[in-house]
């Protein structure tokens, strides 16, 4: 049994925190390079040059996917959770297990929703050793909820909730019936742990403010039985998850709204609460001047709230969807950009830069998105089935692409600036 | 408030969110009417033989229905026909999926189709525009572009039939659903 961490000793191990962030990192860099390839394979003339078949788009949409969602935040909580040398190793060993069907043309595409899938079994074996990592450092992790310490008991909430979702995962796959079609399969194996990771990225934005402040403010945005209370009350939906695949059938249409209610019941107020106490705290500090901790803060702020804006209006299948969903995740990156860029490596170059390009440019992104969404144009389409048939829709879906645009600009930097320093070997980081 | 008083509050806010959220009925008790795809299909022919209008949206019929029974086929990855309804017309909406299973969300409202369970979905035709028909469960690759037309305009020179009349609300009709 660990002792109680010190939340000013949060990470432990220099080295180790070192490697996780490698993964997370380099995982976004694979995503980005197949976000290219794919691209590119649909790119006149270039295509020829490519070794790939036609389904390429589509397995390299997948990976990308999974690479830049599941492996991105599961990595940053095997950082923040200070995960063993052996949860480091299958986490690695499953992130490139994931890439090799796509890179070798094999795998018929999924694009089912939270984790898409490749069906080939070593794009299985990547999901499973890449949960057995995750669930490894989530065990080091839970012990830690009985820490009197605020981010010690934060971090414990974020190991619960990444168990929860993987007894989701294993209830769901126990409980569908082998004949179901692989689309329907795929879909409702990850629709309910799918959720309940969205409950951990919540819990990663909290953990990456409280840290922010704590370290670079010199105050939590809570007092400590608040910052406690909020992740219990996060952590509370999560252990309740599981009970949804005892009340209903997985195949049912009852399942799937248990799972939308749980996120819109359970998700609002922890973030609402924790960003209220943070807007106060950057309030009182308005006279300072701005840093990069700063920026990063009130951007991640600003995003995530347009997305919990955006989600009170969510359509079931228009652009809005989207939107929300980006705005969401896209805070949730600027937050831990913030503690990366800030906390763990302060002094990297451009931070500043990438911030801002990636946070105005997610802030872009979701507004022509839900603009859009507000003319009618469905989701997740292109061309000429979008229906483009206004200008109203048209500069909707340009404000969307030249957001995208400057975000993806933002993250590559991000990417670059963090990986060369990561790779660099150096001392002197202010890690402790 | 104290930092206490606060933590105590969210605490007590997230019982009564957990309370709601395990009271509110999983729904959905209705499986469908067990039906054949063949008997389905002779009922959209039949259908389309009556209110072809002549006209095609992409590679669909557009038919204006000649009673309130409207038959709607839904496979990867299109509802199949394209119909027009009468404005304030009250409709049964029959939905039956041929291949795998794909879901309509109907106006405000979402039924699963599972193959062979025929889904009757009660529908008030609105003054003018369209109602949303879209597949709301992933089946595939195509799934993002798996929606139907159901537009809505009178007409000319035709009475408006028994559409207008009350519909009896008989056995596999939906209640309504929550949206
Ligand atoms: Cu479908």
């Amino acid at each position: 049994m660990p002792a109680p961490r010190d939340s000013l000793t949060l990470p432990l191990a220099g080295e180790r925190l070192r490697w996780w962030l490698l993964l997370a990192v380099g995982a976004l860099a694979a995503a980005g390079v197949l976000a290219l390839l794919l691209v590119l394979s649909r790119t006149p003339t270039v295509q020829d040059w490519l070794p790939w078949g036609s389904a390429f788009f589509h397995r390299a949409l997948v990976v990308h996917v999974v690479l830049s969602f599941q492996v991105w935040f599961l990595a940053l909580f095997g950082a923040v959770a200070g995960g063993g040398r052996t949860a480091l190793v299958l986490s690695t060993g499953g992130a490139v297990l994931l890439i090799l069907p796509a890179l070798a043309d094999r795998g018929e595409p999924s694009l089912n929703n939270y984790v898409p899938v490749l069906d080939h079994p070593l794009f299985f074996a990547g999901l499973a050793l890449t949960a057995a990592g995750a669930a490894l450092a989530a065990l080091r992790a839970v012990p830690l909820l009985r820490s009197p310490e605020p981010l010690p008991f934060a971090i414990a909430s974020a190991g619960a909730t990444v168990l929860a979702a993987l007894l989701c995962f294993a209830l769901a796959g126990w409980q569908i019936p082998a004949a179901t079609d692989p689309a329907q399969r795929y879909e409702r194996l990850f629709w309910g742990g799918g959720h309940v990771l969205q409950i951990l990225n919540t819990m990663l934005l909290m953990i990456a403010w409280h840290w922010l402040a704590e370290r670079r403010f010199g105050r939590a945005p809570l007092p400590p039985p608040l910052t406690r209370a909020v992740f219990a009350a996060l952590l509370a939906f999560a252990a309740a998850a599981p009970l949804i695949y005892a009340r209903t059938d997985v195949p049912r249409l009852a399942h799937r709204q248990a799972f939308t209610a749980l996120l819109w019941l359970g998700l609002p107020l922890p973030p609402l609460v924790m960003g209220g106490g943070l807007a106060r705290l950057l309030w009182q500090r308005r006279g300072e001047p701005s840093s990069a901790a700063t920026l990063a803060v009130a951007l991640s702020l600003l995003v995530f709230g347009l997305g919990g804006i955006a989600g009170f209006f969510l359509g079931v299948a228009d652009t809005r969807t989207p939107s929300h969903y980006h705005a969401m995740i896209g805070g949730v990156n600027l937050a831990v950009m913030g503690l990366i860029l800030t906390v763990f490596l302060p002094r990297t170059a451009k931070a500043r830069l990438s911030l801002h390009l990636y946070g105005w440019g997610q802030v872009l992104h979701a507004l022509g998105f839900f603009l859009a969404g507000a003319a009618g144009v469905p989701r997740k389409t292109a061309g000429l089935d979008q229906g483009l048939d206004s200008v109203g829709k048209l500069a909707a879906m340009g404000v969307v692409g030249v957001g995208g645009a400057i975000a993806v600009l933002g993250g590559v930097i991000f990417v670059a600036t963090v990986l060369t320093r990561l790779l660099q070997r150096e001392d002197g980081d202010e890690r402790a | 408030m104290s930092a206490h008083s606060l933590s105590v509050a969210v605490l007590a806010a997230t019982v009564a969110l957990l309370g709601w959220w395990l009271a509110a009925s999983p729904g959905d008790p209705v499986d469908g009417v067990p039906t054949t795809l063949a008997d389905f299909t002779a009922r959209v022919e039949a259908m389309v033989a009556a209110g072809d209008t002549g006209a095609r949206h992409g590679d669909l019929p557009v038919v204006r229905p000649p009673t309130a029974d409207v038959f709607i086929l839904a496979r990867r990855w299109s509802f199949t026909p394209a119909v027009v309804l009468e404005p304030g017309g009250s409709y049964r909406i029959h939905l039956l999926a041929e291949d795998v299973v794909h879901s309509a969300a109907l106006g405000g409202t979402e039924v699963l189709l599972v193959p062979g369970l025929m889904r009757v979905v009660p529908l008030t035709a609105p003054a003018a525009g369209s109602v949303r028909l879209q597949c709301g469960e992933y089946c595939g690759l195509g799934h993002p572009r798996m929606s139907g037309s159901i537009a809505v305009s009178a007409q000319e020179g035709v009475q408006r039939r028994q559409i207008l009349g009350g519909v009896d609300v008989g056995e596999g009709v939906e209640r309504p659903g929550r949206p």
